[in-house]
């Protein structure tokens, strides 16, 4: 057995040494796709994990960091770590008033109106032609130049470039979202989860404790979209769409609820598996559903909990059982 | 019982002394009406600082109600509630409970994914303001806290007796040691006034036994306990006042052993055969 921490220095080893791995190719993208969808899955669970609220419009917060960052840097200059500061604040502004505003009564309203709200933003995106042009989108949001003292300016605009940056953001974020779970509002969080009469009659407030939340999600979506935004180099009212939030939601549910590691984990094999799947032509969609089938009958608390039972049942280190899923 | 009727008395003598803040609890012409049907009507007790206090009375008498409207579940229809001299009308039950006023729930609840030193923890955040940003920031200041958390659930885990029963989930535990779990729960929100729902229903007679002698103890310590149980053995060793309520009213008011004698409480609800028995 190795350990947690020495899981963790294998899997941060084996991430840092992608790149002299797969090159600047195909598989390189997907590497860069999936640190951006960890840090979107990851934000999403404290909202739906840890917090229990059925967030379905996790898209808008997404597509909100994106268009603010590409709006910034499009006209006023603004490289991407202010666009990216700038869209987190966006989005998390945009959740907390959202939030203010319907988070007094949670529960199936809650989850209509995060649906209606991405689709809102979807709408204002392809309809304020003279911001957004509309469904022609925002093109020209670059990848950042960065001058660091004695290598010279970095240019972020090669695959290899924007991997280390985006792995090293996603790092930050994973790592913010995971002591805020395990911090003293995530614990809030997680009573608001559990039974929230409970939690009110010994002093937590829900709706104060339910707005936390969304807004931090948000904040960190904003992120994730920012970066997407400033590595794809486009932006257009697609973003909104709901497909985004299902994505994310199924890298929640999959990797495993309310644990942040768990959804990073879903967004790895929800980036790549679909490609691995690509031998299969047509049936990929097929394979694809019947995977989540399989995943959901069997390991329904997640891809962390069912590695967790495997690697118990079988004493393996957790590391191979992580390899053996990833082959099969 | 001559200790506990002086207790009573006393106590009642500071309240009506009336300190600058008022009574621990003032319920004043307190009506509740469901649509049509009134559930309570002109409800009004004091309940003073230090001691405990039971409401008692047959079923749909009203007092699960009484503590959803002082905890602020529900809204009355009329009248106040005052909260050390403080109203607490159109307040949340969590703000409620940051005045000091915590209560447990008929139906036990308890926080189901949660260990049991956990759920007692999760207690504990109460008061403490929520700032995930700082948290953030200052890890130092959350662990700290997290000690604390951890000492204080301890504590009161070894007091209500579960210490055992600490890394179990709490949806494992007995229907009597859930019971005493929320309880624990609510006294890592640290109190001021603890309002119990019926803390014995479900339990076998140890367990009843046990709870009665923790509540001595709470109130021992300057807790303010106010318990709405139907088990009138309890009620009548361990209460210092009892309030009597039926179909919405307050029929009687006073030491345990002056309101068992009472006819009225007699008749709606303690039965001929308590009194003969010269309970």
């Amino acid at each position: 057995m190795i350990g947690r921490r020495g899981a963790f220095a294998l899997v941060a080893l084996l991430l840092a040494a992608a790149p002299l791995v797969l090159g600047e190719g195909y598989y390189l993208h997907l590497m860069i796709m999936f640190a951006i969808f960890a840090i979107a899955a990851a934000s999403l669970d404290l909202i739906v994990g840890v917090a229990g609220l059925l967030s379905l419009g996790h898209a808008a917060f997404f597509g909100l960091g994106a268009y603010t960052s590409a709006l910034l840097f499009l006209h006023a200059g603004l490289p991407m770590f202010g666009g990216m500061l700038a869209g987190a604040l966006v989005a998390a502004i945009a959740a907390a008033l959202l939030g203010a505003l319907i988070l007094k009564v949670r529960g199936h309203r809650f989850v209509i109106t995060t649906v209606a709200f991405a689709e809102i933003m979807r709408l204002v995106a392809y309809n304020w032609v003279d911001l957004t042009r509309g469904q022609m989108g925002l093109p020209g949001v670059l990848a950042p130049r960065i001058p660091v003292p004695g290598l010279g300016v970095i240019d972020f605009n090669t695959k290899t470039a924007f991997y280390y940056l985006a792995l090293v953001v996603a790092g930050v974020c994973v790592f913010a979202l995971r002591r805020i779970a395990d911090g003293p509002a995530g614990r809030g969080f997680a009573a608001l989860r559990e039974n929230e009469p409970l939690a009110e009659s010994v002093g937590i407030s829900t709706y104060h404790h339910a707005i936390a939340a969304f807004t931090i999600g948000a904040f960190f979506a904003g992120i994730s979209g920012s970066l997407y935004a400033h590595y794809i180099s486009f932006v257009g009212p697609d973003l909104f769409y709901f497909s985004y939030t299902t994505l994310f939601l199924v890298m929640v549910v999959i990797g495993g609820k309310g644990t942040i590691w768990g959804p990073v984990m879903g967004a790895f094999a929800f980036t790549l598996l679909p490609e691995l799947l690509r031998v299969a032509d047509e049936f990929r969609l097929v394979f694809f559903g019947g995977l989540l089938i399989v995943a959901v009958l069997f390991f329904p608390r997640g891809l962390t909990a069912g590695i967790d039972h495997l690697s118990r049942r079988f004493g393996r280190a957790p590391d191979a059982t992580v390899e053996r899923r990833a082959d099969a | 019982m001559p200790e506990a009727g002086t207790t009573a008395a006393s106590a009642q003598g500071a309240a009506g002394a009336g300190g600058a803040k008022g009574p621990m609890l003032e319920v004043r012409g307190v009506a509740k009406r469901f649509g049509g049907l009134t559930a309570l009507e002109g409800i009004g007790f004091d309940v003073p600082e230090g001691g405990v206090v039971s409401v008692i009375g047959p079923n749909g008498a009203g007092k699960t109600t009484l503590f959803n409207l002082i905890t602020g579940y529900l809204p009355p229809s009329e009248g106040e509630i005052l909260v050390r001299g403080g109203s607490i009308l159109g307040l949340t039950p969590s703000r409620i409970a940051r005045l000091g006023v915590v209560r447990t729930f008929q139906k036990t609840e308890v926080f189901p994914e949660l260990t049991v030193g956990r759920c007692v923890e999760t207690g504990a955040l109460c008061g403490r303001p929520l700032r995930p940003v700082r948290d953030l920031f200052r890890p130092a200041e959350a662990r700290a806290f997290a000690e604390r958390a951890r000492a204080r659930s301890e504590e009161i885990l070894a007091l209500v007796g579960l210490a055992d029963k600490r890394d179990s989930l709490s949806t494992n535990l007995s229907y009597g040691e859930q019971r005493l779990l929320e309880v624990a729960v609510g006294l890592a929100a640290e109190p001021a006034l603890l309002l119990l729902d019926e803390p014995a229903s479900g339990m076998n007679a140890e367990e009843a036994g046990h709870i009665m002698s923790l509540i001595r103890r709470l109130a021992e310590r300057g807790m303010t306990v106010c318990l709405v149980e139907h088990n009138m053995k309890v009620v009548m060793r361990i209460s210092d006042r009892v309030v009597v309520i039926n179909h919405g009213r307050v029929i009687a008011d006073g030491p345990p052993a002056t309101v068992a004698r009472d006819p009225q409480v007699v008749a709606a609800y303690l039965g001929q055969g308590w009194a003969d028995a010269g309970g």
